[in-house]
């Protein structure tokens, strides 16, 4: 179960029905009043505009850096799809390599064995202590942010994919073998199917590892851009309306992410019989 | 066990048996005695790449002689990390398990909260900097930022699922609502907890180790490395990673059992 999942204090599914509505006025007013507070706290002067630049100040601020001013610079943009291409070719990499060392790990004894210590050492390895060794290596480019999201995506993944084909009840492989199917079929018919889940969870995992420790890695490789670049840029030059502002993309891109994640887990969930839609709706 | 059954004639068989039941020491031990060999022997030259030798002379010189550097860094490290961590927990737990009784309070907090959890805990600092200027609080501060988050919402989990009837018995024993809190809801909660504590330590690890790089002041391990790499002391680098990687699996494997036994003897949870 997700730790978000919640059922309304116990009273069960029944009451959910009638719940959102007052979730979703209780929820917007209390990010109103967050909004207003934060407006009303800065326009005042109780505290100084450089220290807690107002909303209304960093929507002004978004329009210019994103150039919807008509000044003909896309700053943010141009950050964003920096930050997002890396994300997305370090990702995709780590995946292709992934899913076959960890089907090859749960089928194969002593792969697995040599594999699982690795796994568990690059677990307990913050990925931005490797950023300094990755800099000698490979210079202060996109190398460095590319290796990063390739490693940190990387782990969850082969685990996941790991453990999943690991469980995988061997009736049914005996099922299969004596219909006869051959190792091609076993793969696909069995393997792969009972690996779906396992995958679309590791990916959520690994996607969100890896946009962690991209965006702090950014902020360290020195040639790179991307958001966590021109945040820490930004810091450097008090320019605090971007600070601000880069952290609000930052926590509304990744939750994007995030959310595209979960909607994969859940239609995967659904479709290759973990979960019925029912419960996948209440959820 | 298998190759001691084998018979002579077996015995390569046996080896091979063994190799593989081994292969989780064997592989990594192969892959650190083939680089040692590739430099030995002149094959790998890289100043950014040392022998494991010179690493591992490092590690023990900058633990065990003259000013212990990487021992104090190490201590500097796990200050920060307890005290983050211990805040977090109690901060995290006391607001997850209220918002998993009072609706409304879940309703008003969980929309914030969903917008931080995505939020990469480096990304604070600018902000937490611009506030409190620099040093040991906003290490310190970036780790509670990030480990609150999975206790929040195991406690909230945890003090959702208790039952009515625990509540109900409480109410006609003629329990407070102090004492129902401290007997029912808190152990209530804690099942749920534990699985949340150990990845809020996880957090914790990794958000003092990359605050200590990104921050790049005072001491610690995170500090060591980076300003090695200034020095071009590469040994020292690859030394404080090994390290990391030595003190994270001890923090999984060791510290994290013991807070697992503390808190499932003290809260009564065994089963």
């Amino acid at each position: 179960m997700h730790p978000e999942a919640r059922s309304v204090g116990g009273t069960g599914i029944r009451l959910n029905r009638l719940a959102p509505s007052r979730r979703v006025v209780i929820g917007s007013l209390s990010v109103t009043a967050l909004l207003v507070l934060w407006q009303a706290l800065s326009s005042t002067g109780a505290v100084s505009a450089v220290m807690l630049p107002g909303p209304l100040g960093l929507v002004h601020k978004a329009s210019y850096l994103a150039g919807f001013d008509g000044n003909g610079q896309f700053q943010m943009e141009r950050d964003a799809v920096l930050t997002l291409a890396r994300l997305l070719s370090g990702f995709l990499t780590a995946a292709l390599l992934a899913i076959p060392v960890g089907i090859a790990a749960g089928l194969v004894r002593w792969i697995g064995r040599a594999l699982a210590p690795f796994l568990a050492i690059f677990m307990s390895i913050p990925a931005l202590a490797l950023v300094p060794i990755l800099m000698l290596l490979t210079g202060l480019g996109n190398a460095t942010d590319f290796t990063i999201v390739v490693i940190t995506a990387f782990v969850p993944i082969a685990m996941y994919v790991y453990d999943g084909v690991r469980l995988i009840d061997p009736k049914f492989f005996w099922t299969a073998r004596s219909f006869g199917a051959s190792r091609g079929e076993i793969i696909r018919h069995v393997i792969l199917p009972a690996t779906v889940v396992p995958i679309v969870a590791g990916f959520r995992m690994g996607m969100g590892y890896a946009w962690r420790s991209l965006v702090a890695t950014e902020s360290l490789t020195a040639l790179s851009g991307g958001l966590g670049y021109t945040i820490f840029q930004a810091a450097e030059f008090f320019d605090t309306q971007t600070i601000y502002l880069y952290m609000i993309v930052i926590a509304v891109l990744g939750f994007a992410i995030e959310s595209v994640f979960r909607a994969l887990e859940r239609r995967t969930a659904v479709r290759w019989g973990f979960l019925s839609a029912q419960e996948a709706s209440d959820g | 066990m298998a190759s001691r059954a084998m018979a002579p004639t077996g015995m390569l068989a046996g080896l091979r048996a063994t190799l593989e039941r081994r292969a989780g020491l064997a592989v990594p031990v192969v892959i650190v005695a083939l680089w040692q060999v590739l430099i030995s022997v002149g094959l790998l030259h890289n100043a950014a790449i040392p022998s494991p030798i010179t690493v591992a002379d490092s590690l023990y010189t900058g633990l065990f002689t003259g000013h212990h550097p990487l021992f104090f860094a190490t201590v500097t490290t796990l200050e920060r990390l307890l005290l983050g961590y211990v805040i977090a927990v109690v901060a995290g737990a006391v607001l997850g398990m209220a918002a998993g009784r009072v609706n409304d309070l879940a309703y008003a907090i969980n929309p914030i909260v969903a917008l931080w959890i995505p939020l990469p805990a480096i990304v604070t600092i600018p902000v937490i900097s611009l506030w409190l200027g620099a040093g040991d609080i906003v290490i310190v501060l970036t780790v509670i930022f990030s480990a609150w988050i999975p206790v929040y919402l195991g406690a909230q989990q945890g003090a959702c699922s208790i039952g009515k009837r625990q509540l109900w018995v409480a109410r006609a024993s003629g329990a407070s609502g102090w004492t129902t809190f401290r007997k029912v809801i808190v152990p209530g909660a804690m099942i749920h907890m534990i699985p949340s504590l150990r990845m809020g330590l996880g957090y914790a690890w990794r958000a003092v180790i990359a605050a200590e790089i990104v921050v790049q002041q005072g001491k610690g391990l995170g500090i060591t490395i980076f300003s090695a790499r200034q020095f071009f002391d590469v040994p020292t680098m690859y030394a404080g990673v090994v390290l990391i990687a030595i003190l994270g699996l001890l923090l999984e494997r060791l510290a994290f059992p013991l807070i697992e036994r503390v808190t499932i003897e003290r809260w009564g949870l065994v089963t």
